[in-house]
């Protein structure tokens, strides 16, 4: 199995698949306990959208899909907060009219072709190492920006009302973590795929919440879960030639089956 | 200087007013028991208050300054209505939800030194919930996820202390507990206190001076001024009003027994 380590592409996947995990691990942890879990499904819906129209203008789907994506996930977050729509509906609004973009966009330029289908179920052992670059540096932006807005984070998806009452300016801090959030999917489509996106940032996060940690402690077994799904997921696929993205969330899944035993064991 | 003032405040949602030319202030030292009926504006009050709320007409001043100015929030201790500490799976111990409270006077990127961490311990161990720390708040009961919430509140030693029903989950003798110590903090370590509450003649035994609204002003003024007001006894009857003085008087003497 470590013959694998030899070759270049499995480098390369094992590099940006830490990063973006470990990202998404931690994201994960306040989407869903700020129960924004759903925003990841319904912006992968936005990106794909984009990366047809990326496709059909022949440029690279990610110039055109984070500037989109990011200003979908504030248009989600204002029709939430002015409560002119519930959340879930604003996610299904939003997600809908993302995946019915794409199909118009695909049909008319000329239907499915395999650049596509390689970002709906992601093809990380394709990558290159540009991309690899930039996995690394976003994902180090990102995690800068939820390091500086730690504390604000965790009081606002405790309690957003006292939050406000202690100065935060929850609005900011919420506006911060959509965008963080476009960004991550955004960055994630290469790796897992639109389709199981939602999967990379929900399931760690909701593995770790098993095990009755504290709150940083709940993050790290996050980052933790990810990880391991990611690298296991990539031998695994190499293994026994399975698609890389399914094989992780299968991967991610076993593991959250382990913490939801773990935590019956003991009791929590 | 008052630390609380409300002039003339009006608040409208829907086409009601919830808020009806509201007027009173409250100065460092007192502990306010704001009552009324469900519905009758009192979050509405504490929200615009706080300045989660914007009046629409009127003017609210918290420490001299309106709300949306405000800047100086470690001189507020607050506990709201609803905390999500209610969700069990929320993964913070209750040393990490007092740690919350310290927020309010740092800017970005807040970090948790070792003067933080010890005056989180020192607050925890004033309120007897030391042995918790390491806790999940949604594992604890009912009584110390309150203790837990006062302690962040407490843990800036503020000025103005701001409760919305925070005996409402509790049992009878973990809520007499409770307000024995918000009435102890009030006497002793002369923190003013804004208090919620239905419980009108539960209210008297510790707060000096009431509040009563209906989305307009009842009554504001002692519980001994209460019993003789024709403010009340217009609104109440007298029958009623009498009832729930004499409820109170019962309630003061029974827990003086308890206290002897």
């Amino acid at each position: 199995m470590l013959e694998a380590l030899h070759y270049a592409f499995i480098q390369k996947a094992l590099l940006a698949g830490a990063f973006i995990s470990v990202l998404c691990a931690v994201l994960g942890v306040f989407l869903v306990l700020k129960k924004f879990s759903l925003i990841g499904d319904g912006l992968s819906h936005v990106t794909f959208f984009s990366i047809a129209l990326g496709l059909l203008f022949k440029t690279s789907p990610l110039y055109i899909s984070v500037p989109v994506v990011a200003a979908s996930s504030l248009g989600i977050l204002k029709l939430t907060e002015k409560g002119k729509v519930f959340g879930d509906t604003a996610i299904g609004i939003v997600s809908s009219l993302g995946i019915a973009g794409g199909v118009i966009i695909a049909s008319l330029s000329g239907g499915f072709n395999v650049d596509l289908m390689s970002y709906l179920f992601g093809s990380i052992l394709t990558i290159q190492w540009e991309e690899v670059a930039l996995s690394i540096a976003l994902s180090a932006l990102v995690i800068a920006l939820v390091v500086f807005y730690y504390h604000d984070l965790v009081a606002a998806a405790f309690d957003e009302e006292s939050a406000k009452v202690m100065g935060i300016n929850t609005g900011r801090v919420n506006k911060v973590l959509v965008l963080l959030t476009s960004l991550t999917v955004v960055l994630s489509m290469r790796i897992v795929g639109i389709m199981l996106v939602s999967s990379f940032l929900i399931i760690p996060a909701a593995s770790a919440l098993q095990l009755g940690l504290s709150f940083r402690s709940t993050i790290m077994a996050s980052a933790g879960f990810g990880l391991v799904s990611v690298i296991t997921g990539i031998f695994l696929s190499y293994a026994a030639d399975l698609p890389a993205g399914a094989a992780i969330v299968m991967v991610s899944f076993m593991l959250f089956c382990a913490a939801f035993g773990l935590r019956k064991v003991l009791g929590r | 200087m008052s630390v609380v003032e409300f002039k003339k405040v009006n608040y409208g949602a829907s086409g009601k007013l919830i808020l009806d030319n509201i007027s009173f202030s409250v100065s460092e030292g007192n502990f306010v028991g704001i009552v009324g009926q469900n519905g009758s504006g009192k979050t509405t009050l504490v929200r615009t208050l706080l300045g989660l709320l914007r009046q629409s007409a009127g003017e609210v001043k918290l420490f001299g300054e309106a709300p949306e100015h405000f800047k100086d929030w470690r001189k507020v201790g607050y506990i709201p209505q609803k905390v999500i500490a209610g969700d069990s799976k929320f993964p913070l111990t209750a040393f990490e939800a007092v740690s919350l409270g310290l927020l309010s006077g740092k800017s970005n990127p807040k970090t948790m030194g070792g003067a933080d961490r010890a005056k989180v311990s020192v607050t925890l161990k004033a309120l007897d919930i030391t042995g918790i720390g390491d806790k999940l708040v949604g594992s604890l009961s009912g009584g110390q996820q309150q203790r837990v919430m006062l302690a962040r509140a407490l843990v800036n030693d503020p000025e103005l202390l701001v409760l919305d029903e925070p005996t409402a989950a509790l049992d009878v003798a973990a809520g007499e507990a409770f307000m024995k110590l918000i009435r102890d903090l009030n006497e002793i370590r002369k923190v003013t206190v804004l208090l919620v509450t239905h419980d009108i003649a539960n209210i008297g035994k510790y707060a000096d001076k009431m509040l009563y609204i209906d989305n307009k002003m009842v009554f504001y003024g002692t519980f001994g001024d209460f019993c003789i007001s024709p403010d009340a006894a217009l609104y109440f009857g007298k029958y009623a009003q009498h009832i729930i003085c004499h409820r109170h008087d019962h309630e003061r003497a029974a827990g003086e027994v308890k206290n002897a």
